[in-house]
């Protein structure tokens, strides 16, 4: 009879905490993998497929799948060290073979050049170039991400790859840090108030 | 100290942290007021937001002075910059203005007519003292515009759009007359010349803004300038005229300390209020105005000139005759390095505003400008990169001394600001306040280890900037991105519908084809039927 009885209790707890669980999983069900948005949010989305994958996303998954997270170049050493802390993985150095980390950059098209072809509006992975078939094409260049992927389709090389110019508006201020002592020496140093 | 009397009183309240520097003042706060002699000249640097469309002149023109040298519409945004003398518009290019990023800015170039005595200049159309009360708000806020007027204290912010955003939302003006950085004494000067003047400005912004008090913000090292300033207002409330504003005017004075001159600080010391986080000045219902902003609102309200010159404190160890000049705007330092007698290949580095928080530069071909408040000539000892821990390129580690929390004014944690940024920990930084920080450089000037605090804030927050905006265009071509891949796949589908749509109709088209090869069978059937409905009709 106790067994019984034992048995009919606990089976009753289980399918109680069964139904939460299933009711649980409905009502509070994620979208997607939640693992590959936050490697996707890391990544620059430069769209550019250095990496060997076409996109961003599309390397996060691979990343999320264990691939390396040293193949992006445009994120550099410090989405590198992003990636390497969200997976609690070792920092390692940027794969040579996927490309080299370099300036920001931006697509410009030499419009009087231009033959209309379509064929880089076509490449650009953000939309970032306008115009249509036999007309001038032009890049919209705050939406560019300097991906490079309309460089190679056109048939009369037409668009430059400038690195984005300093300005009023984007300058950085150098870093202090390079002019100190990183490991001091026992001095303290009595400033004379004057 | 100075008698309290029922305008003066001395201030109840008090800011956290503060420092006590050796002053300087009594350098250059000793002469009149003098004109320096025009420059050959005027390097003036246009707004960074403008299109080349919006010039008014171009190379070759003459200018007359104090002439609009840009078109701005309705631009509510734009200021508005002028030709401080007459002259001829020499060229439009790129120049070195000294601002902190190197960078050169695209600037007029007046060639001056020489000529001319520089203050017979500055008078143009006068408008009675009192034309302004019939004015209407708008108007008023219209000519500060057209005037290029902006903060004199340093921070060179727009006032019509100050202005703008305060009318009918704050209660109480408040005059900075602190000038708490140390060898700066142009506030102080014109306040003992032209203390009526100010104080028209202030009455005249307290009318656009809808104010009803007055407060003058002045330390205690200022007693002429107090005196001064103490007279105009009882001689504005002994002769009421018919457009008398009903206003309270006091001046409350504050012991000296470095930074009460800051708008927060200086709020927080007259009322006891501190202005939140994010929030502004006018939340609190109060503005504040520098005198010298006050005096070019009375200048182009009651004048009708145009803001071209200011008056620059000219101090230092290297100066033969030190004080307070008026100088044109875009009036290059070599000019002032001639005209003064100062030995250049003694500068070590020339100082554009206060040793504490102004711009060091090493450039003679550099322009003043309207934020230009004070140029410091100091040989190599007395230089500020000493005070700011500029000087060496190496410091001492941090040592955990505390020494900068007690003097921050804004009861920040500098150390910790410190190990955050050196270890680019933005996150932290932000969680600390660090955008709360106003650089004032308090924290630096105490420092034992000698480290400069405040450049690793700047870079901290130049950094932190450029992140978000870097982080918001990445957001964005994600979403440009993932609306690509969705249009591409709908019109791969649309395609692939359209394409099954075809082939079904072929089909289709070929199965009747099939069953009636050249449609004679149809046309049997329909011809019998045809026949069979006319014998139907005539039965």
């Amino acid at each position: 009879m106790e067994i019984i009885s034992a048995i009919l209790i606990i089976t009753f707890f289980a399918s109680i905490c069964g139904a939460l669980l299933g009711f649980a999983s409905v009502k509070f069900k994620t979208e997607g993998d939640p693992i590959v948005d936050q490697i996707n949010a890391i990544l620059p989305q430069t769209q550019c497929g250095q990496c060997g994958h076409p996109g961003c996303k599309p390397y996060a998954q691979a990343i999320a799948n264990g691939e390396a997270i040293n193949r992006c170049p445009p994120g550099g050493e410090a989405g590198i060290k992003a990636l390497a802390e969200l997976l609690e993985l070792e920092v390692i150095e940027l794969d040579e073979s996927c490309g080299e980390e370099t300036k920001l950059r931006v697509a410009v098209i030499r419009e009087e050049e231009c033959i209309g072809c379509t064929k880089c509006i076509q490449a650009c992975p953000v939309d970032a170039i306008v115009g249509a078939a036999k007309l001038m094409h032009t890049v919209i260049g705050s939406e560019c991400t300097g991906c490079d992927l309309c460089v190679p389709p056109c048939p009369v090389d037409c668009i430059d790859m400038p690195f984005v110019e300093t300005t009023m508006n984007n300058w950085r201020r150098t870093n202090p840090k390079q002019n100190t002592i990183q490991h001091p020496e026992s001095v303290i140093a009595i400033k004379q108030i004057s | 100290m100075i008698k309290e009397t029922k305008i003066i009183s001395h201030a109840k309240y008090h800011i956290p942290g503060g420092i006590h520097p050796k002053e300087f003042k009594s350098i250059s706060n000793q002469n009149a007021i003098e004109w320096l002699p025009q420059a050959n000249e005027l390097i003036i640097p246009v707004p960074n937001n403008l299109t080349d469309k919006q010039f008014l002149v171009s190379v070759g023109d003459s200018v007359v002075a104090g002439q609009s040298l840009l078109s701005l519409d309705d631009d509510l945004f734009s200021l508005q910059i002028h030709a401080p003398c007459a002259g001829v518009v020499l060229a439009i290019t790129h120049k070195n203005i000294g601002h902190p990023s190197g960078l050169p800015m695209l600037s007029v170039i007046i060639k001056t007519e020489l000529s001319r005595n520089v203050s017979s200049e500055k008078t143009s159309s006068l408008v009675s003292p009192d034309g302004w009360m019939n004015l209407q708000v708008e108007e008023l806020i219209q000519k500060i515009h057209d005037s290029g007027i902006v903060g004199m204290g340093g921070a060179a912010f727009p006032t019509h759009i100050k202005l703008n955003t305060s009318v009918n939302r704050v209660t109480t003006l408040i005059v900075n007359a602190m000038e708490c950085e140390p060898y700066i004494t142009c506030d102080d000067r014109l306040l003992r010349g032209h203390s009526t003047e100010v104080l028209q400005g202030a009455l005249i912004t307290a009318k656009i803004v809808g104010a009803k008090n007055i407060l003058f913000g002045i330390e205690d090292n200022k007693p002429q300038a107090i005196t001064c300033l103490e007279n105009a207002i009882t001689q504005y409330k002994n002769t009421p005229g018919e457009n008398h504003l009903t206003l309270e005017i006091r001046i409350i004075i504050a012991k000296t300390k470095y930074p009460s001159g800051g708008e927060k600080q200086l709020i927080q010391l007259l009322t006891g209020l501190e202005v939140p986080k994010n929030k502004y000045p006018a939340d609190l219902d109060i503005i504040v105005q520098n005198v010298a902003t006050l005096y070019a609102i009375n200048d182009t309200i009651c004048h009708g000139k145009t803001l071209t010159h200011r008056l620059v404190t000219i101090t230092g160890d290297l100066v033969k005759k030190p004080g307070n000049y008026w100088i044109a705007f875009g009036t290059p330092l070599s000019h002032i390095v001639s005209t003064l007698e100062i030995v250049s290949q003694q500068v070590s580095d020339i100082i554009l505003g206060g040793p504490l928080m102004g711009q060091i530069v090493s450039d003679v071909n550099i322009p003043t400008q309207k934020s230009t408040n004070c140029i410091i000539f100091n040989a190599d000892i007395f230089s500020a990169k000493n005070i700011r821990n500029e000087s060496k390129t190496v410091h001492t580690e941090c040592i955990r001394c505390g020494e900068c929390e007690t003097a921050c004014p804004v009861s920040l944690l500098p150390q910790q600001l410190y190990w955050f940024s050196k270890s680019e920990q933005w996150e932290a930084l932000e969680e600390q306040n660090l955008f709360d920080c106003i650089e004032c450089g308090a924290c630096s000037y105490v420092c034992p280890s000698e480290i400069p605090l405040v450049n690793y804030y700047r870079y901290a927050k130049s950094e932190i900037k450029y992140l978000k905006v870097k982080q918001q265009q990445s957001e964005n071509a994600k979403i440009r991105f993932e609306n690509r891949e969705k249009r591409l796949a709908r019109i791969k589908t649309e395609r692939e519908e359209k394409r099954q749509k075809t082939a079904e109709a072929r089909k289709s088209a070929t199965n009747k084809l099939d069953q009636d090869p050249d449609g004679k069978k149809s046309a049997i059937e329909a011809a019998l039927k045809r026949v069979k409905d006319k014998k139907e009709k005539q039965s």
